[in-house]
């Protein structure tokens, strides 16, 4: 069967070398762009933090003034003063990166496009030139921020500072350099390329599922990222109109966001929130999924609740959408206001609860075996679920007036998509990388990169809930004696997670150069999705007949 | 989650039913595409020019 479904072995490639990748429009080739892409950008916002948790190791300023003094030339004053602002270039390059150039392209750019299509049974995505158009705007977008921390933003300091909220006033007249014009750029171009992408999964899972796959049938995965496309494409207009009237703002005299004119900062806030807010959803969705299937094929046992589980998804995007000022508590809002934004962000813990407790529910009475994937994704489930915890916490509007703003904040951020949208995307890629690739890694250095991981990472943001509430700010690169301690367990925790990446990185180079053969099918009778009825890796093109399902 | 048969029944579709679902695919692009496009426009146009109103009304601005 798999023979005949993957149109036999001439694997026609139209083009061959550096032309194949760069006019590809095979949604595999184009998968795998976006992961190289996002392990390189991974790599560099992940050394940022490490730079960040150099900083942070022992209070004073240790590192930034001489860099600053390094990169940009600065002595003196204007060193210590250069250094403070590059620590938040950093930190706003670090956010921004993992977010736009890291966690989305690898989940929906990378592993969406690999596996969707082959999961409903199609031959390719809807608009194969537009997933190429889609993949080669990140680069320059990418490049576009990269060269905004080189750029003067504020009087004295270079590259953008202010978050990757992008507030202003600090983003117009407190900022006025090039750095800010150019990172609202890379963010349009970005968001565009997203927009692309979005369109694209939408009418690939509408219009080119294999006859007989209902929507009630499509594997999870493929209803994650249905769902995630549809939070893309309604929530980042919003955020690329915010940005437009933020670039006018800075360069053509307009005033929406200018008070002195009649503008209003808050109401950027407002755009900004409608935006995040589902984006965060965008990272974790697609991570949904995966777990979904792994638990599923590593507990011998079809997902517990299926249509509960789709539709959990979709009610987490849904109200998704309509809680983002929980994110502005202490902007001034009314009472009435704060009310229903605490009783609206609370809701969305139900949904959330149907998954983790569906998931436990799969596992419940299967024969699991914990191989790398299953590690990955319980990794995901626990951790995730303490990041959630502290999520209602903080969705409380009287709590989130003395945590706002604090570590507290980093650290249940972090928990749910650093602790749990990376989870996801590592444990997606052990599940996948044999049927990608045709070769299996080895489990060993794939169990050493969890557990090595797992230790780092929790001993980087564990803690950091306690100093948040002691009070510790977040965006600030000094702090009092006080917070030394937890401080220094964080930075080992995060030289501890650096030598995971390490692991990570041996651990793909070792599986390509051994190349032990994966097989078909690696995970035995769980894995009952499409993708493992085709080789691996599969055929460049696959499902030129299609599969008919009962 | 019902997905893989062992046996798995393959499908060729007609030159009429490629285009036809080529056709469909382009319609739901462009559908897409032009919501995008309205989202954009309203959020500049609505919030351009009423932002003050509408974050200064109590509802989501001070009270």
């Amino acid at each position: 069967m798999a023979e005949a479904a993957a149109h036999d072995d001439h694997d026609h490639k139209p083009y061959h070398g550096w032309v194949r990748w760069v006019y590809s429009t095979n949604h595999k080739d184009i998968g795998t762009l976006y992961l190289i892409f996002a392990i390189c950008a991974g790599i560099i916002g992940g050394a940022l933090s490490v730079v960040i948790r150099m900083e942070l190791q022992e209070p004073g300023i240790q590192i930034f003034s001489g860099l600053a003094q390094m990169v940009y030339g600065m002595n003196g004053d204007a060193a210590i003063d250069g250094g403070k602002s590059m620590y938040n270039a950093f930190g706003t390059a670090h956010a921004l990166i993992m977010i736009f150039f890291m966690v989305m392209p690898a989940l929906i750019g990378g592993f969406a496009n690999w596996m969707v299509p082959i999961m409903i049974g199609a031959p390719d995505m809807a608009f194969p030139r537009m997933n190429n158009i889609s993949f080669w705007l990140l680069p320059p977008a990418f490049i576009l921020l990269l060269a905004s921390m080189f750029m003067p933003s504020a009087p004295g300091a270079y590259g953008v500072g202010g978050g990757w909220t992008i507030y202003p006033p600090l983003s117009t007249s407190g900022q006025p350099g090039p750095a800010m014009d150019l990172a609202i750029l890379s963010i349009h171009i970005a968001g565009a390329s997203s927009i692309l992408g979005a369109i694209n999964f939408i009418t690939t899972i509408f219009n080119m599922r294999a006859p007989g796959m209902t929507l009630h049938k499509m594997p999870l995965f493929a209803w994650s990222v249905l769902v995630t496309a549809f939070l893309l494409l309604l929530s980042l207009p919003v955020l690329a109109g915010a940005i437009t009237m933020l670039l006018t703002d800075r360069n053509f005299g307009t005033s929406f966001f200018v008070p002195d004119n009649g503008g209003d900062p808050l109401l950027f806030q407002h755009l900004f929130w409608f935006f995040g807010h589902p984006e965060v959803y965008i990272l974790i969705l697609p991570g949904f999924g995966i777990i979904s299937h792994i638990v599923s094929t590593f507990s011998k046992k079809p997902v517990f609740g299926y249509l509960g589980m789709a539709y959990a998804m979709v009610a987490i995007g849904a109200v998704g959408f309509i809680v983002w000022a929980h994110h502005m508590y202490t902007t001034g809002l009314s009472l009435d206001t704060q009310r229903y934004f605490v009783f609206a962000t609370m809701v969305i813990a139900v949904p959330t609860g149907v998954k983790i407790f569906s998931w436990i529910a799969t596992m419940w009475g299967g024969s699991i075996s914990f191989k790398p994937p299953m590690l990955w994704a319980l990794g995901f489930i626990f951790l995730f679920t303490i990041g959630g915890v502290t999520g209602v916490q903080l969705a409380n509007a009287g709590l989130d007036r003395s945590l706002h703003d604090t570590y507290f904040v980093i650290a249940h951020f972090h928990y749910v998509l650093s602790l749990g949208a990376v989870f996801a995307i590592f444990a997606g890629w052990y599940y996948w990388f044999p049927k990608m690739t045709g070769y299996m890694y080895s489990p060993v250095i794939a169990n050493t990169h969890f557990w090595v991981t797992f230790v780092g990472v929790n001993l980087i943001f564990f803690p950091q809930h306690f100093l948040g509430l002691a009070g510790m700010p977040r965006r600030t690169v000094d702090y009092p004696d006080a917070f030394a301690g937890w401080n220094y367990v964080s930075s080992i925790g995060s030289y501890i997670s650096a030598v995971g990446v390490m692991i990570f990185l041996y651990g793909v180079f070792e599986a390509f150069q051994k190349k032990r053969v994966a097989g078909a099918n690696p995970w035995g009778e769980g894995a009952t999705t499409l993708e493992w009825q085709l080789p691996s890796p599969p055929p460049f093109h696959q499902w030129e007949q299609l599969p008919k399902i009962k | 989650m019902i997905v893989a048969d062992k046996k798995l029944e393959l499908v060729t579709l007609t030159e009429r039913q490629q285009k036809a679902r080529r056709n469909r695919s382009i319609a739901i692009g462009v559908a897409l595409a032009v919501l995008v496009a309205i989202f954009y426009a309203v959020t500049i146009v609505r919030f351009g020019h009423h932002g003050n109103s509408i974050t200064g009304s109590g509802l989501l601005g001070g009270g």
